[in-house]
């Protein structure tokens, strides 16, 4: 007798959702970020979440950047070659769920040497449909304060607000799409302390003087992405977003990303991506200034660039209730408008454990 | 895919307490005050018992398993059912993984056995309805691989126990370790439309490993689903209500949008996105209900699967780009100066 599949699904907690269960989870992972541009980024990861009540559920988490540095930003423009320091992070989170409206509020705080953030965010889900259909919305504030090591004189302040909208939508029973939308306003000091730019007659010539960069005090972004998951096949999935975004500092980007996701055996699953990102300059922005603008800035992150990423993971089920996972990203960034680096590549490799119950 | 359907029992129990499975299919028919029994019920997510899985009881389980439904005659999942037609179907459970370390036990287990050892105990149930809900068409055991003949004597040891009402086929218990059932259905007359077939499997742990609790309903695992089976010859299954129908392939559909949206942004005309994303949602959607949300609910299949990751990519990539947001806040600080 030959026997043909005709249904074979996986089926995970969605599916017993009705039914009150304690969701439990302990996350650790660490990831390393390294360039050719002489920028090491340690950053370990642990966060928890539970399930409190049947319908309310927090979490709380800590990150830590520990960033070792000498690319060209730090060589041009301070006494010492290389940087060390530390970003700690910790935040907290809760939401309750009112039968098809779920609501979340969570606080940020993060520290640094020179840097202080204090975030709060606020948002509301609401299920339509029957659940087909979820809309979303959301609120941002980010309070900051930006220092400069070793000058007790330097303190400048950076307010970030940032309202978003999603609509999830499910297309039939294998493919699932979301349009997003993110309008962000940001006021106050932008630039960085560090960074001072040269003016000079001509790009090859020797700088007449520096002066400290300048950026905008405000700056308008908006950023708007739509993306789509279809199941392929019994094992694997297709991923796909697009993001357009655009900012009145002239900045206009495209994000193009693609995920594939296959079980390769009952415990083990593999995940390809892959990252194209491209981007236009911001209009006050010049390779070389031959003379002091109201806005003037050496930072390449504003310059024309694009970048591409590739990248492997691998999760796997240790045993019910034990995940352990595997990832390695390679990156490259051209900078075709910037003299003092013209492209960078680097890696960012990661490992990490998840206990779920 | 289409998906599955729910089901099963496993698990025996000697505790005092309610927590019993089925471990042999006579329990499905048994009284539930007198023998802790189902009293009928399959609990394999037909809509006549409210939908209610073996969920139920086997409660809080992780999700694991998968299931699957095979059949002799291809054309049972593509052109639909033919009238009368018997046919010969599998019930299969994918990625067991407990009570595996009791597997190769086989069926020397269990408390006849000096020192008790515990039993790789799983289940599954199986009830087809037609589009009112009512059971349709008629099961028979599968003896020595083949359906039973009408008048037949069964043998104790086929796969599936099928109820007295005729209603859904379970697990009959007889052996242990198994991860697929055989039970022949009988499709009815012409003129049923479309039938909808639920299914359901436990994966059972083997309780504690001791005789006290050898099955009692926790730390199983659970898998239940849907499959709509046309009518051969019939128009294809409706559209589910929902205020939107499908055309075509609607993924393929709106990548084309996808594409589109991504022109009209280049020109600036952002008008035209606005109700051309309308239309991507409407024009190509189905109502999909809660029971067919299998392949969904996979991690896979979540926007955001790994919210850790993604929060250190974000903050990574926005401190080395001059864009940001749309995919939700990082936050917190730059870590780049």
């Amino acid at each position: 007798m030959q026997l043909v599949t005709a249904a074979r699904v996986f089926v995970l907690v969605a599916l017993v959702a009705p039914f009150a269960r304690a969701d439990t989870s302990f996350v650790s992972k660490v990831q390393v970020y390294a360039d050719s541009d002489h920028t090491t980024v340690v950053s370990p990861v642990v966060s928890a979440a539970a399930d409190v009540a049947p319908n309310t559920s927090v979490s709380l988490g800590y990150l830590a950047d520990v960033v070792t540095s000498a690319s060209v930003d730090v060589v041009t423009q301070a006494s010492k070659t290389t940087i060390h320091d530390t970003r700690h992070q910790v935040t907290i989170g809760g939401s309750h769920t009112f039968d098809t409206l779920m609501v979340r509020a969570g606080y940020l705080f993060s520290k640094e040497n020179d840097y202080l953030s204090h975030t709060f965010n606020a948002g509301l889900e609401k299920q339509l449909d029957d659940k087909n259909t979820t809309l979303g919305i959301g609120y941002n504030l980010s309070l900051n304060t930006v220092g400069r090591a070793d000058d007790q004189n330097f303190n400048r302040s950076l307010d970030v607000h940032s309202i978003s909208a999603a609509w999830t939508q499910v297309i039939n029973e294998r493919t699932i799409a979301q349009l997003s939308y993110e309008l962000g306003y940001e006021s106050g000091y932008q630039a960085s302390p560090y960074r001072f730019v040269p003016v000079r007659m001509s790009i090859d010539a020797a700088p007449e003087f520096w002066v400290p960069e300048t950026d905008p005090d405000s700056r308008w972004r908006q950023a708007a992405v739509i993306g789509l998951n279809r199941a392929v096949g019994e094992a694997s999935s297709v991923q796909a977003d697009y993001r357009f975004y655009t900012d009145d500092w002239g900045i206009t980007s495209h994000t193009l990303g693609a995920r594939y996701f296959v079980s390769l055996s009952h415990n083990l699953e593999l995940r390809l991506r892959e990252r194209f990102y491209t981007q236009g300059a911001a209009s006050f922005y010049q390779d070389n200034y031959s003379s002091v603008t109201r806005y003037i800035t050496y930072d390449r992150e504003l310059s024309p660039l694009w970048s591409e990423t590739f990248g492997v993971k691998l999760d796997y089920m240790l045993t019910t209730h034990l995940e352990g996972e595997l990832k390695a990203d390679l990156f490259y960034y051209s900078y075709s408008d910037f003299a003092p680096l013209t492209s960078r590549t680097g890696t960012n490799v990661g490992l990490g454990l998840t206990l779920k119950y | 895919m289409r998906s599955i359907s729910v089901g099963v029992a496993i698990s025996l129990g000697l505790a005092a307490t309610a927590a019993h499975a089925f471990p042999t299919g006579e329990q499905f028919d048994g009284d539930p005050v007198t023998t802790d029994g189902a009293g009928g019920i399959a609990f394999d997510g037909a809509p006549r018992w409210t939908s209610h899985t073996c969920a139920v009881c086997h409660t809080d389980p992780p999700g694991i398993i998968g299931l699957g439904i095979e059949a002799d005659h291809q054309e049972l999942f593509s052109t639909g059912w033919a009238a009368n037609q018997q046919y010969h179907l599998r019930v299969v459970m994918t990625r067991e993984h407990e009570g595996v370390q009791y597997a190769s036990l086989g069926d020397v287990c269990g408390s006849q056995l000096m020192p008790y050892k515990p039993c790789d105990d799983n289940g599954f149930a199986l009830e087809l309805d037609d589009d009112s809900g009512n059971p349709t068409g008629k099961f028979v055991p599968v003896v020595s691989g083949a359906c039973a003949a009408a008048g037949a004597m069964i043998p104790p040891d086929v796969d599936a126990y099928i109820l007295k009402d005729g209603t859904a086929a379970v697990h009959n218990g007889a052996h242990h370790a198994q991860i697929q059932w055989d039970v022949c259905w009988t499709a009815p007359a012409a003129g049923a439309g479309t039938i909808t077939a639920y299914v359901a499997a436990v994966d059972g742990n083997g309780g504690d490993g001791t005789a006290n609790f050898p099955n009692d309903t926790l730390g199983d695992d659970v898998a239940f689903g849907a499959v709509p089976l046309a009518e051969a010859g019939a128009a294809p299954p409706p559209a589910e209500n929902g205020g939107c129908n499908a055309t075509g392939d609607a993924s393929l559909a709106t990548g084309a949008l996808v594409l589109a949206a991504f022109a009209l942004l280049r020109r600036r005309r952002r008008s035209q996105l606005a109700l051309l994303l309308a239309i991507a949602s409407l024009a190509g959607c189905v109502h999909v209900r809660p029971r067919q949300r299998a392949t969904l609910a996979e991690r896979k299949m979540v926007f955001a699967p790994d919210p850790q990751e993604d929060e250190l990519d974000l903050h990574m990539q926005e401190a080395r780009e001059g864009s940001s947001g749309g995919y939700g806040s990082s936050g917190g600080g730059c870590g780049c100066n």
